[in-house]
């Protein structure tokens, strides 16, 4: 319990000192985050201007479709500032040598290291997401109490399988180092959780559903709010769990590596 | 200085430490075979390395680059695991119990910052107050001694990035100490600072090290190893090639002294001086010379009788041989 | 730092980023510089001693021009070594394009399940569309402002001050370079996976001015983007300043969507801002038909007011320089 008290307080602090690093610099961080907040906008656009011009996305209303894209907005938004950093810190440690100093701090290193990656510089994309999320999902107010706890179940599944993903990419920094641009790969993948899964066929949509399950990003979720969740919902979840147990368990493995090899 | 009764909080046992690297090259097939065969390269940077420090010891590592000494450090902290051997620090093995073993170190890298670029020092100590649960009380008077002993209280409010190299470093060395380590890790502690910050931190540590606790010390400054160290671990290519105490280091060369000595008229030729025991180091002017005298073989008093029969004597200066000097002969010996 | 990556659906673009504030990014962009830059130098010093050998006017005059090419090569031959030990990167955009296109696919093919066409274009053109920008966006891509404020920024541009070449050249040929290494590595494989797995046609109605149309697209991009970079010249930090001009661009380019789906109103505004001839102008001349808004035109039409609005910028950019470079001077920061 005590432990528990202990990593919240430390993580308090990790989070005030990115504040404060974030304000050193005011007008460009508040000029950035009101960009980004607009930024994280453009994601519904592209569905505002298929519904706009009269056509859409088959068996979907345009609110549907919004509510699907606005939990992708908020789960995306919500680990950014939470996890994001954790691989570009990664990236930048590894490639000066500084990693050590992240070792003489006592106590888990996987957890020091997502702890002291706190990124305030996302704040922008979390404010994007919770309105539009607001936004949309005030369609469907009220919210019956079992969806809504169906809701936070599987938007939890999200953001455990963000998670994962940051972290196994994190561990890839250990050995692919310098490659700003694995972050990339992280948004392609993810793009295919942005629309309902119903556009995919075949095989895409098991992969989608199943082995990078990145409907749980903001399709499945939103069908919990709609009330059109499905058993495959609930198999989904476990991939999800599955990838936050690798990603920890490879981070943690390459940090070990790291140990042994001195970097 | 060595009383015989202080206990042994750091033991080193054969270590050993191997880097397993590829041979890199780069043109394009060698690159796209590389993927394929890689030759490994195997540098053996710690060999066989064995040294003990005793609780409220100043201990100095010294070597060339690439001597292993960061590896070692590395391995001491807890950083890094090594090929082989045994360490043990303060009852922990340190790459094993690492999480809960580097509660009771602290480690200040000259290169390395622990500070936050663009906020005040005093931000990241209050980090490091909830990292290391440190209670408010104890916290308040700690930080505000080592302020006063480091003169730092109106620079832990600024913004890192507007600080000068030696105040930033001093504050490396509150945050690595707020948390009253029992064994403190110096690698290059005072690389780049001037001379007040730098005795102001070497008065520091001696007081700190008053206060009990055990300092680990790798540097260049062979001023820090004069002004701090009590033992002295030499390193040459992985390998120790000495440790004793500092007093040994500087007998090591025998009980030699340079002596200047300038006179009222000109000197008599350089024979009247040199006799068995006394060698002529340099001939600075007619009525100056910097002899080297070995009490070994001539025992300073009668060196001194000699030198007063003279009588011409205006001005002698005694010095010992720099550290400098005999560190250079023992590697030469180990070359 | 570049928030690009929740910008732009479209992210096939490389970006170089700020990991934290405080901390300079892309050590291996700043190497870059730097070494490329020595090449710069050890060029035009050559071609200072061999200006003097022409002996007529237009042999003196041509032999400049000469030694200028000479220049661009070695700078762009010595960017292009340089970032060749990172071309396992460019495998991150050969996996990036093809599924940014998988996904247009998809979702077009489910929206024109009810419908043949939107707004006149048909499910085909809509595919060809995503197609053609997002190769496209392999060749004509930089982070053009992003070298030129680190260098202000950090102040290493002082030993540009110092060169007869003007940076602007020195840049664009490193983009030469750069994007000679984005052709063999990321526009060739992804081209082939566009073709031989999503079986798009590669048949640009007019081939030739299709060519052009990407060259001045590759020359604007690099204009505007260079021309943000000289803010730093007036600006600490550039980072929210190019963000801003990023979204826009994204938006008003066609790189995400056809702009011909937006509103009548925005597309006439539109026709008049730059950013369509960043995407969306190639694009429409590899289709063979342009419209915008109101706006109809034949391609040598759309391709001749493509090269006015880049030459325009080319000039506009050069203005911003002086004004900067002397301020630069001036402050002597």
């Amino acid at each position: 319990m005590n432990s528990i008290r202990l990593a919240f307080s430390v993580y308090g602090q990790y989070i005030r000192v990115a504040f404060a690093s974030a304000a050193a610099y005011r007008l460009d961080f508040f000029f950035t985050q009101t960009v980004m907040l607009a930024g994280s906008l453009l994601i519904p656009l592209l569905t505002v201007l298929i519904y706009a011009n009269g056509e859409a996305i088959p068996g979907w209303t345009f609110h549907e479709a919004l509510l699907a894209q606005a939990v992708f907005m908020l789960s995306s938004g919500l680990c950014a500032p939470f996890f994001h950093n954790v691989v570009w810190t990664t990236m930048e440690r590894v490639r000066e040598g500084t990693y050590d100093l992240l070792l003489l701090k006592p106590g888990s290193a996987v957890f020091t290291a997502v702890a002291g990656s706190f990124g305030f510089e996302y704040i922008g994309q979390l404010c994007g997401g919770a309105a539009m999320f607001a936004y949309a999902a005030a369609r469907f107010a009220p919210i019956p109490a079992g969806g809504a706890a169906l809701f936070a179940l599987l938007f939890l599944m999200g953001v455990l399988l963000n998670l994962g993903c940051v972290l196994m990419m994190s561990a890839v920094c250990f050995k692919w180092v310098g490659n700003s641009r694995v972050f990339e790969i992280y948004d392609a993948v993810t793009l295919f959780g942005r629309y309902p899964v119903t556009i995919f066929t075949g095989a895409l949509r098991a992969a989608v559903t199943y082995v990078i399950p990145v409907a749980m990003l903001g399709f499945f979720p939103a069908t919990a709010i709609l009330g059109r969740t499905t058993a495959q919902m609930a198999v989904a979840a476990v991939p999800c769990v599955l990838f936050a147990i690798f990603g920890y368990g490879l981070f943690r493995h390459m940090i070990q590596r790291y140990q042994s090899a001195g970097g | 200085m060595s009383a015989p009764e202080r206990r042994t909080v750091l033991s080193v046992r054969r270590l050993t430490k191997e880097y397993v690297t590829h041979e890199r090259r780069g043109a394009l097939a060698a690159t796209l075979k590389s993927l394929f065969v890689r030759k490994k390269i195997t540098v053996r940077a710690v060999n066989n390395v064995s040294f003990d420090v005793a609780q409220g010891d100043i201990v100095g590592l010294i070597g060339e680059n690439g001597a292993g000494k960061s590896t070692i450090i590395k391995i001491l902290t807890g950083v890094l695991f090594p090929t082989g051997g045994e360490v043990k620090v303060l009852d922990f093995v340190p790459y094993r119990d690492r999480s809960r073993y580097v509660a009771h170190i602290g480690a200040v890298f000259g290169q390395k910052s622990q500070l936050i670029w663009d906020i005040p020092p005093m931000d990241a100590f209050r980090l490091n107050k909830a990292i290391y649960a440190i209670p408010d009380s104890a916290y308040a008077e700690r930080l505000e001694r080592m302020t006063a002993l480091l003169g730092l209280e109106r620079v832990v409010g600024r913004p890192v990035r507007t600080l000068s190299l030696g105040e930033r470093m001093k504050c490396e060395f509150v945050m690595a100490m707020l948390h009253r380590p029992r064994m403190v890790f110096l690698d290059e502690p005072t690389i780049g600072v001037d001379l007040l910050a730098k005795e102001n931190i070497h008065a520091f540590i001696r007081e700190m090290n008053r206060d009990g606790v055990t300092f680990i010390l790798t540097t260049h400054d062979l001023e820090d190893i004069e002004q701090l160290a009590h033992r002295v671990v030499i390193l040459n290519k992985g390998e120790k090639v000495f440790e004793d105490e500092l007093a040994v280091l500087k007998r090591y060369l025998g009980d030699k002294k340079t002596i200047r000595v300038t006179t009222k008229g000109p000197l008599p030729p350089a024979g009247e001086f040199l006799r068995p025991g006394v060698a002529l180091f340099e001939s600075v002017s007619e009525k100056e010379v910097v002899l080297e005298v070995n009490g070994a073989i001539l025992p300073m008093s009668e060196f001194l009788a000699r030198l007063w029969e003279f009588g011409q004597v205006q001005n002698i200066s005694i010095q010992e041989i720099g550290i400098a000097e005999v560190i250079k002969a023992i590697y030469q010996e180990h070359a | 730092m570049s928030p690009s990556p929740n910008l732009s659906e479209n992210s096939n673009v490389e970006t170089p980023r700020r990991v934290s504030a405080g901390a300079a990014t892309g050590a291996d962009t700043d190497a870059n510089t730097s070494a490329s830059a020595n090449a710069g130098a050890v060029a035009s010093t050559g071609a200072d001693t061999s200006t003097s050998v022409g002996a007529g006017v237009v042999a003196v005059a041509a032999a400049g021009i000469r030694i200028k090419i000479r220049v661009i090569l070695a700078i762009a031959a010595s960017t292009y070594k340089e970032w060749a030990a990172y071309r396992t990167h460019s495998l991150v955009s050969v996996f990036v394009g093809p599924a940014y296109f998988l996904t247009q696919i998809c979702i077009w093919r489910a929206v024109y399940s009810g419908t043949d066409s939107i707004r006149g274009i048909s499910l085909d053109a809509m595919i060809t569309y995503y197609g053609v920008t997002t190769l496209v966006s392999y060749l004509t891509m930089d982070f053009a402002d992003w070298n030129l404020q680190m260098l202000i920024r950090t102040g290493k541009f002082t030993t540009f001050v110092l060169r007869p070449i003007h940076h602007r050249l020195f840049a664009f040929a490193q983009k030469l370079g750069h994007r000679t290494l984005g052709l063999l590595f990321e526009f060739l494989p992804a081209l082939l996976i566009f073709v031989f797995i999503f079986h798009m046609e590669i048949a640009p109605v007019r081939g030739g001015y299709f060519l052009v149309s990407v060259a001045l697209s590759y020359i604007m991009v690099f204009t505007v983007n260079y021309s943000i970079g000289i803010a730093a010249f007036w600006l600490v930090r550039t980072d929210g300043l190019r963000s801003v001009i990023k979204l826009l661009t994204s938006v008003c380019s066609g790189a995400l969507f056809p702009l011909l789906l937006l509103p009548d109103a925005l597309q006439r505004i539109l026709f008049f801002l730059p950013f369509q001839f960043t995407a969306y102008v190639p694009s429409m001349v590899y289709t063979g038909t342009y419209r915008l808004g109101t706006f109809s035109m034949g391609i040598p039409q759309i391709v001749c007011v493509q090269a006015v609005y880049t030459a325009t910028a080319l000039v506009l950019s050069e203005l911003l320089y002086r004004f900067g470079l002397k301020r630069f001077t001036a402050a002597g920061v």
